[in-house]
């Protein structure tokens, strides 16, 4: 499963990134457990909450972030 | 209008100078905690803070001084991390590697967990760090509570507590500075082993989860409509409503002023007395049309300058200052984040084009954060080309006050449609890649009262200072050409192209000589020449589309190079000369002379 196409409102651990030098400074890495927030339509991007923090993520990226649903 | 006070962007080669001279501290944290509010209140300087990430692009220092203890203070660029991913890192990274005599680290209280991510990576420099916790009343209203003793525990350095816009806790912070860096009694630094940024993560985390409580508060109105805005129904609409009500405040408010106050005190009172004072000089034609001719120094300094920018940039000014703390702009750049895409850029630039509205020299500063070089050059294109500064926005509105409607809403049409083709042309022309938005979305603030009147006031004051200059020079070298007449060869010379290609009176020369100056003297020149609604339009074009302004030029030589600077400047004239006239020539073509 994709961030991108990760139901919103669905607690996920994120499984492996795309090589992004921002993703890794603000903390969207392997083992991180964010929430997604929404998916933005027309190729917007998404937003997520990771710990207290509102992220967004451009579709792009979004795609290629591999996400498993946190049980 | 450069952005702030007395600000120093550095060359490397100055701040090793720096470094070897005096006691020199850093003051770092990730974007977006109140740096630069720090940084003003331990230096006397002031810095433009504002609510989203990456207001201090460049770095900047000033001296402080703690019980007679002189020190230099360097505010360096917040980042979320030290590992170069953009200018601004590489800033941070290598100021840090230049050997200060310490750190002073703003921890961010309402996100402590990426934070201390950050510190613990400056720690590993081995260099004295001393935090502050700022941010804890938007702790607080998010019901987090942090235990500062456990925090000092875990991390090995003093903390201390403050809320910057309120100048709570700086006495106990200067202390700290004073007994850590500047006097170390003991040297206690705790050298962290190189971690991988996971782990760094993880460390970060524990200790976050070790200090932090939660009461579960519920989110507060300025939360909710926080949240409201970033989601496409209802944000969008809240968006335009917002554009729509600052743009109204900044017309009507401006139009307001100038018909009321400005224009009666300056063609009642203030032109009249020179009039009267220099009506001696009759006898000598030419010095007299100098000083007080129809485009006489003491006639035009005033009506340009102050019926026609002031009023504007005022009050813009005022709108940008409140929205830029708010961190509504952020939330924005999320919103059309798609359309941006589409452009060949992402949204996180929106924010520059707004800054760019106010003026083009802070926004081309600001997209150091950009991924890539190109996407910098891509934003800096459109600003160059399309986007009025705001002095030249109020010339623009001063000259359609007698225009037809169309006039206007056709300019605003043409600017989109430029935005459109200078993004599609410049990202196929340039070479690289635009990485997509990456962004984190600060909290909705409403701003202290305190600090909104100071940061307008300073800029306001700023304006005065590096605006008047080059703008009293364009006044005083149009009053010269008008008045020795050396403005006529000129014209003559030009004549082919302004009147033939452009449809425009010979006003127009003076406007793009001045144009070169600064970019509301293209305009100005207009507002006396009763121009058709036709040519209003191409004026605007060609104003528009004109070169940017001599600082500008400045900024591009030092943010890229000579070579940048001298392809925006033929362009732009080259393209405003070509656009302004094949719109007249289309015109007439169709028969549209009005």
């Amino acid at each position: 499963m994709n961030l991108y196409h990760g139901k919103a409102g669905t607690n996920y651990i994120i499984k492996s990134t795309p090589e992004n030098g921002m993703l890794d400074s603000i903390g969207i890495l392997e083992g991180a457990k964010i929430k997604k927030i929404a998916s933005y339509k027309m190729g917007g991007p998404v937003r997520l909450a990771l710990g207290t923090r509102n992220i967004a993520i451009g579709k792009k990226i979004a795609l290629n972030v591999q996400v498993e649903e946190c049980k | 209008m450069k952005d702030c006070a007395k600000v120093v962007v550095n060359q490397d080669e100055s701040i090793e100078k720096i470094f070897k001279e005096k006691k020199s501290i850093l003051l770092m944290g990730a974007p977006n905690v109140g740096k630069s509010v720090f940084f003003s209140k331990m230096t006397g300087m002031f810095v433009t803070s504002s609510n989203y990430a990456g207001t201090t692009v460049s770095y900047t220092h000033g001296n402080s001084n703690i019980d007679g203890n002189e020190f230099k203070m360097i505010d360096v660029p917040g980042t979320y991390s030290l590992s170069a991913n953009n200018q601004a890192e590489e800033i941070a990274v290598s100021l840090l590697n230049m050997g200060p005599s310490g750190v002073v680290f703003v921890l961010n209280a309402a996100d402590l967990e990426g934070s201390i991510k950050l510190l613990l990576e400056v720690l590993k420099h081995d260099i004295p760090v001393v935090a502050a916790l700022n941010l804890k009343d938007v702790a607080n209203r998010l019901g987090k509570d942090v235990d500062i003793n456990k925090l000092e525990e875990r991390l090995g350095i003093k903390v201390v507590p403050t809320v910057a816009v309120r100048e709570e806790g700086f006495d106990e912070l200067k202390q700290t500075i004073k007994d850590n860096i500047l006097n170390p009694t003991k040297n206690k630094i705790i050298i962290k082993e190189d971690l991988s940024s996971k782990e760094l993560w993880k460390e970060a985390s524990d200790i976050n989860n070790y200090v932090v409580t939660y009461s579960g508060k519920k989110a507060s109105r300025l939360d909710r409509f926080g949240n409201a805005l970033v989601k496409p129904w209802p944000g969008f609409l809240i968006s335009f409503a917002i554009i729509a009500l600052s743009l109204a405040i900044v017309v009507f408010a401006g139009k307001a002023l100038r018909a009321v106050i400005l224009l009666p005190l300056v063609n009642g009172i203030i032109v009249p007395f020179f009039e009267n004072l220099f009506s001696g000089l009759e006898s000598h034609k030419m010095i007299h049309d100098i000083l007080i001719g129809e485009y006489g120094v003491f006639r035009i300094s005033f009506e340009w300058i102050v019926t026609l920018i002031l009023p504007y940039v005022t009050l813009f000014q005022f709108v940008f200052t409140f929205l830029e703390d708010s961190g509504v702009l952020p939330r924005m750049a999320v919103l059309f984040d798609s359309i941006m895409s589409k452009l060949g850029v992402q949204g996180g630039n929106l924010i520059s084009l707004v800054l760019s509205l106010g003026c083009a020299v802070p926004a081309i500063i600001s997209t150091r954060t950009a991924s890539s070089r190109k996407e910098r050059l891509i934003i800096t294109t459109i600003i160059c080309f399309t986007i009025p500064c705001m002095s030249q926005t109020g010339a623009l509105i001063a000259l359609f006050g007698a225009a037809a409607w169309w006039v206007p809403l056709a300019l605003v049409a043409t600017v989109m449609l430029l935005i459109v083709l200078i993004s599609k042309i410049t990202s196929k022309l340039l070479k690289g890649h635009v990485s997509p938005m990456v962004m984190e979305i600060p909290y909705i603030l409403l701003p202290d009262r305190k600090s909104f009147f100071k940061k307008f006031w300073i800029r306001f004051k700023q304006f005065l200072i590096e605006a008047e200059g080059p703008m009293l020079i364009a006044v005083v070298f149009a009053s010269i050409l008008v008045g020795t007449n050396a403005l006529d060869p000129i014209s003559k010379f030009l004549e082919p192209v302004v009147s033939k290609w452009l449809g425009m009176p010979e006003e127009t020369t003076l406007g793009l000589i001045l144009g070169v100056i600064r970019r509301e003297m293209s305009v100005a020149p207009f507002i006396k020449a009763n121009l058709t609604d036709l040519q209003m339009f191409i004026a605007g074009v060609i104003s528009l589309l004109y070169i940017p302004c001599l600082s500008v030029f400045g900024i591009l030589a030092s943010e890229f190079n000579a070579k940048v600077s001298v392809a925006i400047a033929i362009t732009t004239t080259t393209f405003s000369i070509f656009i302004g006239g094949l719109i007249n020539q289309i015109a007439r073509l169709i028969g549209l002379i009005f």
